[in-house]
């Protein structure tokens, strides 16, 4: 649908299609959402908002700490909900978008299930070992649950906690030297999550092949070894840093290769390009920038201009080349 | 065979155009493409500022210099985009090229009047609204309106204006997007301007939630009732534009206010309209998906949803109410939603229940 909508307003702005063809035109491609896709629509958004809102308030609720209400009745509460959901999704017919909300709705609960367990026993459990522990809990809900963005939201706790893992235990002084070590650690555990998400969606499950949920993995780790390579190239006099400049060229070249040629997707490629940029633009900077030499800005921006406007050239070609 | 192709044909059949399958061309392309290409237009130009600044040192320091350079500089990227527009490199250049006068322009305004005052923020406003209407290029017509329109909403913040700037923002918007089929032959300029505006009216609303703590730098005297109010008003306006436009999607498919469906529709448009008054920037989140939606518009639909997630993660922190208030208020609303979700099954049930990615 959405493919569509560019096409036709690109044929009328370079004048192929004549604009009073225009309601044939979108009649033809379903442009317009029909009363059955409004309906699909109006569906999904009252469930999903309804689902999510509700689950917040609860989370909201207990964060609220209220001491009017008993222990037992917040955990009664609680566990009343979450076994309530799992009851529905079990009578409902798995793999449909209601199950799909209440295993969501059940995964958020199960957070402030924790957390309220937390809260009242006093336990002193880090806040690291909270989201680990959630992560754990929901995990068999998030296999069987077949949906991507569930899966996105696991994957999410887990960053959370690695995150707040090494806050923890770097301490005041460790959390300064130690932002590194957590890009590292982030930048491993993205890459793997999206080597295996990828090698599983091309060996034929179809429903992790929706691209916008693995998008946000590729994102997550091009940025965090991009960061970690300009960082280094900034501090090259440290040695311990060469490893993010070797690691980098491997991952745009193993990037290049999937994303060109085995699984095509240019959000990917536009991504890369523009990482290239950022990169080689702190290369030339850190070489050329000693003094104050105003020529030296004039080449780097000449490079920008020219690195951008070839890959602009590169990426639409392969858009090109797809639609073709 | 590729689906535009069949499109093509489809249409070449009813006598509706004719000859071969046009190529892709600059309107077509993926907005992430743009996007990094907008970053990098704009690093470039930042590059191409400072060689300004260490070479012709004086012009920054002098308002005229910087103001004729300034102005010199667009001209000449005008005639870039307007002669080599059509190749990468020419766009690409004529970007950092407009960008780099932009600055020095900008610089010269902020340094003729107080960059704090209401003549600076106006100009501005003036100087990007034309920018946009000339600059021949998508990009540059995106950044340009979206600055245009900040630049607008502070001048209407010096003038003790609050609150409005959303509504004239949301209301730009949604005419826009509206029509945006029936504008196709002046796509060219609207289509980004609708954009920009988006992305404006997204920051406008970000800049209401902070206000508290901006006006804390700024304030010189007492806040005004409509300083105090401005989250208020934004969102009122907002919540009007937002009935309208349900309304007009009613228009488009012929549906009667007071038939079930057309009721159904207004009561609901309404309920989350006032849930905004309390969760600010809902209402703002919704009126992009919806127009998103209505549009076949993913990019527009994405922003919407990353909004509406933004604002919610924000309501948390919002300090005007207790957090039992908050949970009531969403824990309410989520019911009431899974209501009407339960009444949709019953009463407009979907025909095809398989297809959840549809």
């Amino acid at each position: 649908m959405s493919e569509h909508r560019t096409v036709i307003l690109d044929w009328i702005a370079q004048g192929r299609l004549q604009a009073n063809a225009l309601p044939t035109a979108l009649r033809l491609a379903g442009l317009i959402p029909s009363r059955t896709d409004w309906l699909n629509f109006f569906h999904r958004l009252t469930l999903w908002l309804g689902a999510i809102f509700f689950a917040i308030g609860v989370i909201f609720f207990f964060a609220y700490n209220w001491q009017a209400m008993g222990r037992y009745a917040k955990f009664g509460l609680v566990e009343i909900l979450i076994i309530a959901s799992l009851v529905i999704c079990w009578r409902l017919d798995f793999k449909s978008v209601a199950t799909q909300a209440l295993l969501l709705f059940a995964s958020l609960l199960i957070g402030a299930l924790f957390a309220l367990v937390g809260q009242t026993y006093q336990t002193g459990a880090d806040t690291y070992e909270l989201f680990t522990v959630w992560s754990m809990a929901i995990l068999p809900w998030v296999v069987v649950s077949y949906f991507a963005p569930l899966w996105l939201f696991w994957l999410g706790l887990i960053n959370m906690a690695a995150l707040l893992y090494y806050q923890t235990f770097g301490g005041w002084f460790g959390w300064l030297f130690n932002t590194e070590q957590i890009l590292w650690a982030l930048f491993i555990l993205n890459t793997a999550a999206l080597c295996i998400w990828e090698t599983v969606a091309y060996l034929g499950v179809t429903w992790l092949r929706e691209r916008w949920s693995v998008r946000i993995l590729a994102v997550a780790s091009g940025s965090l070894i991009t960061i970690l390579a300009t960082w280094a190239i900034l501090d090259f006099d440290e040695n311990d840093k060469i490893t993010a400049l070797l690691i980098y060229p491997v991952w745009m070249v193993v990037a290049y290769i999937v994303y060109r040629h085995v699984t095509k997707d240019v959000f990917v490629l536009a991504g890369g390009v523009l990482s290239a940029i950022i990169t080689i633009t702190v290369g030339l900077s850190k070489l050329m920038l000693e003094h104050d030499d105003g020529g030296a800005f004039l080449f780097i921006a000449i490079v920008i201009i020219g690195l951008s406007a070839a890959g602009g050239f590169w990426l639409k070609s392969v858009v090109n080349e797809e639609r073709a | 065979m590729s689906t535009s192709q069949q499109l093509w044909q489809q249409l070449e059949q009813q006598g509706l155009v004719t000859g071969e399958l046009p190529p892709v061309s600059e309107v077509a392309t993926p907005w992430y493409v743009r996007v990094m290409l907008g970053v990098a237009g704009w690093i470039g130009a930042l590059f191409l500022l400072f060689f300004v600044g260490v070479i012709f040192e004086a012009v920054l320091h002098s308002v005229a210099a910087a103001l004729f350079v300034g102005t010199i500089v667009c001209v000449a990227a005008f005639f870039i985009f307007r002669y080599l527009g059509n190749t990468d490199f020419g766009a690409q250049f004529g970007l950092a090229i407009s960008m780099t006068g932009q600055g020095l322009f900008i610089s010269g305004l902020f340094e003729a009047f107080d960059s704090d005052t209401v003549l600076a923020s106006f100009s501005i406003f003036v100087f990007q609204a034309l920018l946009t209407l000339v600059m021949p290029n998508f990009i540059h017509r995106v950044l340009t309106s979206a600055v245009a329109m900040l630049a607008l909403t502070f001048a209407l913040m010096r003038l003790d204006i609050y609150g409005f700037a959303s509504g004239i923002a949301a209301v730009g918007f949604a005419i826009i997007w509206l029509n945006e089929l029936y504008w196709a032959e002046h796509g060219k300029l609207w289509r980004p301007v609708g954009y920009g505006l988006v992305l404006a009216l997204l920051q406008i609303e970000t800049l209401n939630f902070f206000g508290l703590e901006l006006r804390e730098l700024w304030l010189r005297h007492e806040p005004s009732w409509l300083m105090l109010h401005a989250p208020l008003i934004g969102t009122a306006l907002v919540a009007l534009i937002w009935l309208w436009v349900v309304k007009r999607l009613l228009d488009r498919d012929n549906i009667q206010l007071h038939s079930r469906t057309g009721m159904i529709a207004i009561g609901a448009a309404l309920l989350l309209g006032i849930l905004s008054f309390v969760a600010h920037g809902m209402v703002t989140a919704l009126l992009i998906l919806l127009l998103g939606f209505a549009s076949g518009n993913r990019v527009l639909m994405g922003l919407g949803l990353l909004a509406l997630g933004g604002f919610l993660s924000y309501y948390y922190y919002q300090l005007q109410h207790t957090l039992l208030f908050k949970s009531l208020v969403l824990a309410l609303s989520g019911a009431v939603l899974l209501g009407i979700w339960l009444a949709l099954q019953k009463y407009f049930p979907l025909a095809n229940k398989e297809n959840p990615h549809a």
